[in-house]
């Protein structure tokens, strides 16, 4: 006997969130130029109901983490350490078990708007194909739930029968929260889910994912290049460079009082949230790129940019440890007083650049 | 829609119009006066020109060009000079024949080919199942097409000798569709048939095979996994999506395959469309020939208009104006 429309959302509002323990995470990609080491063991906590923000430049191995989480990475990818939902490690599980986590505890908004949704089907029956796949109910009730969600994240109903194509792109990504959310699992997990999308609909579609998250108490680790939306959303951040995490703790600890040079450098890339009367800090970017993951440096992987590096720093590779109330990878965190206020000149960072 | 397939009715028909009459006019130019073929010796001037008025090889050529379109448009094509009766007639039954190993040869073909090519491309990059795949449909593309028939007949006829080798059987008597529905002409069918359906796979299987390895990168597949549906269910939304270039190549590929089923008519002596029209060009028996071409002609456009529409069908963002 299939469930009714009342008993599914009944059933899914009880769920509780999900509590994340990430151990040891590591991920290497096996190339054909040799191994590229993409993630290299990271530790982090999703407290239930709590969002967790990740945030570095492109390439320093966000996605590598989120999908390691679902195991959605490549063959090519060797993965190891524990990813552990509410004590259940996904890394172990067979090929049932996971099918059975896969929507019901994590969903996942992935990064490009455009291409997530496959465009020979209708949205609504994608909606629908991700409720059916875990719970035994009629196509119409997963319907009506596919409108519920649709409701939810404001679009109307009707256009459920529509393909992916007949939306725009801020459409898209709202279809696919809407899809995220159709079972309410434990864990959201959003990588980057408003880069593709123009500035302003970005700004939509965050407050948008904000207010549903306050609203289910879900968990969520939330994928970002942007400070901004991780200071108004997530409650614990990590910051992640070159396949570490380098700097780690509560958000508004680690952005008003950064240990890491790189998360000091972060932020002068954007514009920050200043007190009346201050002036407008010019935006000031890091120069350099990303070391080569084939062959990365020895000691410290932010070295080769740091403004601050010493011998030290070139022959030692720095653990994370815990200062004050955050966690950070640096061996001189003791000077980073004096660092916090060089950071801010420009001339530090031997740029010239200015980008506004 | 309706006034796409009007128009696209228009073209098509345009198009064999072209071809019958270029095909007419290339079947004139040709050297040899067919009487002199089929004429004993001795004949009269006057018995000459009578032939040549029932074959309608009377008057200029702009003439016979006239009457002859005239009576296709009636559904006359002419008598055929070898058998001499309508060559409609001589053509019906070696059409039949054809269809009995094109239609389920090209459909077995086109779906054991798209299957095996979903495998092959679902499965690990650079594995023994997608190198083996691969092999197999390039050896059997690479193949001049008489090839497989032929050790096919070596193997199952000549020494397994499971199957006759040769022709249609023998009805036995047996009139109207009993000729059909009988153990022995499946017995003589059988060998053919694989023939088309070996000879269709390869190019079904690399098709699919490479839509599916660019679709199982897509961002929407990963996100259909993550869904936690059966890797079954993802893997048909990548074939799903990969059958969109398989159409499109499908069915003008039919005017292709046309010329492997030629070739496996004449290897295993079926009785077929094709191997009477070699026959006929051979015997320059143009009515016959010309008959042949025109049905095939349309056959072609029909299947790329079947291909268009197929295609809005699989693919919602294409729309016809
Ligand atoms: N499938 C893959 N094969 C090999 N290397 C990959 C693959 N996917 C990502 N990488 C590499 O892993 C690193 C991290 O990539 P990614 O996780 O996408 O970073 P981010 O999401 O932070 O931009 C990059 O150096 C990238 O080149
Ligand atoms: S360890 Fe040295 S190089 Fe690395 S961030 Fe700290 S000061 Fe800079
Ligand atoms: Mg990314």
């Amino acid at each position: 006997m299939s469930m009714t429309f009342e008993a599914l959302c009944t059933s899914l509002e009880s769920k509780p969130p999900v509590r994340l323990q990430v151990q040891d995470l590591s991920v290497t990609y096996s190339t054909s130029k040799g191994p590229v080491r993409a993630v290299s063991q990271i530790n982090f906590d999703v407290e239930p109901g709590t969002n967790f923000g990740l945030v570095g430049e492109s390439g320093c191995g966000k996605s590598t983490v989120v999908k390691s989480l679902m195991r959605l990475l490549p063959d090519s990818a060797k993965v190891g350490g524990k990813v552990l939902l509410d004590g259940k490690d996904v890394l172990a599980m067979d090929r049932k078990a996971l099918a059975a986590v896969r929507w019901t505890q994590i969903a996942l908004v992935t990064q490009s708007a455009m291409n997530s949704l496959d465009p020979v089907f209708t949205v609504g029956d994608q909606i629908v194909e991700s409720i059916r796949a875990h719970v035994d109910v009629s196509h119409a009730v997963a319907w009506a739930r596919a409108e519920q969600m649709f409701a939810m994240v404001g679009l109307p109903a009707e256009r459920l029968r529509e393909y992916p194509h007949q939306f725009s792109g801020g459409m898209r990504q709202r279809a696919v929260i809407a899809m995220a959310f159709s079972l309410n699992a434990g864990l959201l997990l959003a990588d980057e889910p408003t880069t593709a999308l123009d500035p302003i609909m970005q700004d939509q579609i965050m407050s948008r994912i904000r207010d549903i998250q306050q609203r289910l108490h879900r968990s969520m680790v939330l994928v970002t290049h942007d400070i901004a939306v991780v200071s108004e959303t997530c409650e614990t951040v990590a910051i992640m460079y070159a396949g570490r995490i380098v700097e780690m703790g509560p958000t508004r600890d680690v952005l008003n009082k950064a240990y890491h040079p790189y998360t000091m450098g972060l932020q002068n890339a954007f514009p920050r949230i200043r007190a009346k009367g201050e002036s407008k800090p010019p935006l000031i970017s890091i120069s350099g790129g990303l070391p080569d993951l084939l062959h990365p440096p020895k000691g410290c992987r932010f070295e080769p940019r740091c403004p601050f590096s010493t011998e030290r720093c070139r022959a030692e590779d720095p653990e994370l440890r815990p200062v004050g109330t955050v966690m950070a990878a640096c061996h001189h965190i003791d000077r980073a007083e004096e660092f916090r206020r060089a950071a801010l000149k420009a001339e530090t960072w031997r740029v010239e650049e200015d980008v506004q | 829609m309706r006034a796409y397939i009007l128009r696209r009715l228009l073209q098509s028909m345009l198009v064999v119009f072209v071809v019958t009459t270029i095909m007419f006019f290339m079947f004139r130019v040709m050297p040899a006066d067919p009487t002199t073929m089929f004429l004993e010796g001795g004949m009269t001037e006057e018995a000459r020109q009578v032939l040549l008025e029932e074959w309608g090889l009377n008057g200029t050529l702009w003439e016979q060009y006239v009457r002859y379109m005239g009576n296709l448009l009636t559904g006359d094509f002419g008598n055929s000079f070898f058998y001499r009766k309508p060559a409609w007639d001589v053509l019906w039954p070696f059409i039949i024949n054809t269809l009995w190993i094109a239609v389920p040869g090209l459909l077995l073909g086109a779906v054991i080919g798209s299957g095996l090519g979903m495998i092959v491309g679902w499965a690990p990059r650079g594995g023994k199942v997608e190198r083996s795949g691969i092999l197999l449909a390039t050896i059997i593309r690479g193949a001049p097409s008489f090839v497989v028939g032929i050790m096919l007949l070596a193997i199952f006829s000549s020494w397994l000798n499971w199957v006759p080798g040769y022709g249609m059987g023998d009805p036995q008597g047996a009139t109207g569709l009993m000729r059909y529905l009988n153990w022995d002409f499946a017995h003589h069918l059988i060998l053919p048939l694989c023939a088309v359906i070996i000879f269709f796979i390869p190019e079904n299987l690399l098709l699919m095979r490479s839509g599916v390895v660019e679709a199982r990168t897509e961002d929407y597949i990963e996100l259909v996994r993550a869904k936690g549906v059966s890797e079954g269910r993802v893997a048909w939304h990548a074939g799903r999506n990969s059958m969109l270039p398989l159409i499109t190549w499908l069915f003008p590929a039919l005017a292709e395959t046309i010329a492997g089923i030629v070739v496996v008519e004449i290897v295993f002596s079926w009785p077929g469309v094709g191997r009477e029209l070699v026959l006929a060009v051979v015997r320059q028996d143009y009515p016959v020939a010309q008959a042949a071409f025109f049905l095939m002609s349309i056959m072609i456009v029909l299947a790329n208009l079947a291909a268009d529409l197929t295609y809005s069908k699989l693919d919602p963002r294409v729309v016809y104006k």
